[in-house]
């Protein structure tokens, strides 16, 4: 199983170890991760600052690791809204059928023939700047993936005998799509939320690098890094570990959803093998 | 064949429509009142009177029923009128044909290295299929599709602009310009084509005809150059729309640290000056840009693989 897989199993420990030094913030850090010390500014590592000072002579271990919270968490609930987001309206297509399946297809047709990115850029800038403004623009236009592989794994289930069993017996098609259909849906769903997580953390990391989500001070790896940038010439390792941190949580990601993906779909299995 | 072209050219006019109603409806996602916001920046001192903002509300031709702005908006963004800026007063058609030249030399001399090096990258790994090589390009591809571009950036200008100095940090105004944002904005795309390749190649490198042609005792080298590749290359051209969003997508972002001035860097600064028309002038753009494509990869995708002119022609 997933054990089996080095690459998943990579992935994952990549993963775990983000996650653990997100939550273990508070307890790991070896200082607050907004404490300015101007008088130790772009300090060397030593043993108080394992991996240095900024440009305040804030610690980067303990500002990494506050980062994680925020990178992460967003991260994950873009993808969860977007994947319930998706789920819901697949369903609904599917089940339904007839005008509402024709009605919401079109949309989706037309959120997926455009550039998705300058579509979420264009609403946070008329809702305005700012994370919560970037968490919705980006769930606006990411759910329609979702949406239409949900569609069709419906269409198939919809017609098997264990909902028509549903149906007569009485059950309301609230209940049959959610207890009975929606359930043979989370191994698929499952797979294409892991694949997106590394892809939203690159955006939402991407678009706080901007200054369009997280904005300095609050410690989030893609603001750390626009912060970084500044002093290019003086201290590069200021961009180089929150790069290397969304980068390497991405990889983890992106290894995971290949593995998981592999382990759903024989057809890949037997690919790698061959 | 026609059959094919004239279906896929139908299926592309409600995408279109849909483009404009999403474009245009953008604006009433503005939170408070446009008219409002627009004379105000025009008073002097920020103070506008109940007249500016009529005056602007008629200009903006808010003060029609939405159909009617629709309609009107459609009408004369066929035109190539998309109004007028909400910061500067240009025009926004003018502020976009000028850029565009800058993200298109930009988006093409990336994609020009995208094929150049993926496709050799992935020939290589399918026909080292499971050596050492295979291995490390495989495990270069997902460290590729990992890196973020805004981090790639840099650690190119530290190296090539900042430490060697062959090369300049930003700006347009060198010939060598562009070979930095370039590398940055094709790096990602290369991983993941490169992938592509490989699996369709080894898909390819599996059939009968290559066993036949291997049978009648022809080299390697030009079996797989002669007899797979183009094969291979053909799922290639369907991806190349994916390719382009991607790239239109990074687009943003290395044209903002490069000081690229481009459609990129234009809808980013539209984003801090919550500049409404050329918001929606870029996405109906950008938009209307990325659906012709597509649409042209498609078309000419019915040209190179005759199975799907074949099913086209069942499918009627």
């Amino acid at each position: 199983m997933l054990w089996r897989d080095r690459t998943a199993l990579a992935g994952l420990v990549i993963v775990a170890v983000a996650v653990a030094g997100a939550v273990l913030a508070p307890w790991l850090a070896p200082a607050p991760p907004d404490t300015v010390n101007v008088a130790d500014r772009f300090a060397g590592p030593s043993l108080s600052h394992p991996l240095g000072t900024d440009n305040l002579g804030r610690d980067t271990l303990s500002r990494l690791l506050f980062g994680a919270q925020l990178s992460l968490s967003t991260a994950v609930l873009t993808t969860l809204a977007i994947t319930l987001i998706g789920i819901a309206v697949g369903l609904v297509s599917g089940y339904y059928g007839g005008l509402v399946d024709a009605a919401i297809m079109r949309v989706v047709d037309v959120l997926l023939a455009l550039p998705r990115l300058v579509l979420a850029l264009a609403i946070t800038g008329i809702l305005g700047v700012g994370l919560v403004n970037l968490i919705i623009a980006i769930v606006a236009v990411g759910w329609a993936d979702y949406s239409r592989v949900v569609r069709g794994l419906v269409l198939g289930l919809r017609e098997r005998p264990f909902v028509e069993g549903a149906r007569a017996v009485g059950a309301s098609p609230a209940r049959i799509m959610i207890r009975h259909v929606a359930p043979n849906l989370v191994g698929q769903v499952i797979v294409l939320s892991t694949l997106d997580l590394g892809a939203i953390l690159l955006t939402l990391s991407g678009l706080s690098f901007l200054g369009l989500g997280v904005r300095p001070p609050t410690p989030e790896w893609g603001s750390m890094l626009a912060e970084g940038k500044n002093f290019l010439d003086r201290a590069p390792q200021l961009m180089l570990w929150p790069g290397l941190a969304i980068s390497l949580v991405v990889l983890g990601f992106n290894l995971l959803g290949d593995g998981m993906r592999d382990l759903l779909d024989p057809r890949f299995r037997d690919r790698r093998r061959s | 064949m026609k059959g094919y072209v004239a279906r896929r050219l139908v299926l592309a006019v409600p995408t279109l429509i849909g483009l404009v109603v999403l474009a245009f409806t953008l604006i009433v996602l503005a939170p408070g009142d446009p008219a409002e916001e627009l004379a105000r920046r025009r008073a002097v001192g920020g103070f506008a009177t109940e007249e500016d903002i009529g005056r602007a509300r008629v200009e903006l031709r808010l003060d029609r029923p939405y159909h009617v702005q629709l309609a009107e908006w459609t009408g004369r963004a066929a035109q190539g009128d998309l109004g007028r800026s909400f910061s500067n007063g240009r025009p926004v058609a003018a502020e976009l044909a000028q850029r565009l030249p800058a993200t298109a030399q930009l988006a093409a001399a990336a994609l020009v290295l995208t094929l150049l090096a993926a496709i050799p990258l992935g020939a290589l790994a399918a026909t080292r299929h499971n050596t050492l090589t295979d291995q490390l390009l495989r495990i270069g591809a997902l460290a590729g599709a990992s890196l973020p571009g805004f981090f790639l950036a840099y650690l190119l200008i530290v190296v090539f602009a900042t430490t060697l100095h062959l090369l300049p940090v930003a700006g347009r105004t060198e010939p060598t310009s562009f070979i930095l944002p370039a590398l940055t904005l094709a790096a990602g795309p290369t991983a993941v084509l490169s992938r592509l390749v490989r699996a369709s190649l080894l898909e390819v490198l599996g059939e009968e005809f290559i066993r036949a042609a291997r049978a009648r005792g022809i080299g390697e080298v030009r079996l797989v150059l002669r007899h797979a590749l183009p094969n291979a290359l053909i799922p290639v051209v369907t991806v190349l729309g994916v390719l382009v969003a991607h790239l239109l997508a990074g687009a943003v972002i290395v044209e903002t640290i490069f000081a690229w001035p481009g459609v990129g860097k234009l809808a980013v600064d539209a984003i801090f000056q919550r500049d409404y028309t050329m918001l929606q002038g870029v996405v109906l753009f950008v938009g209307a840009v990325f659906v012709l494509l597509n649409l042209a990869v498609d078309l000419s995708y019915a040209f190179i693989d005759p199975r799907v002119r074949v099913s086209a022609r069942a499918a009627r």
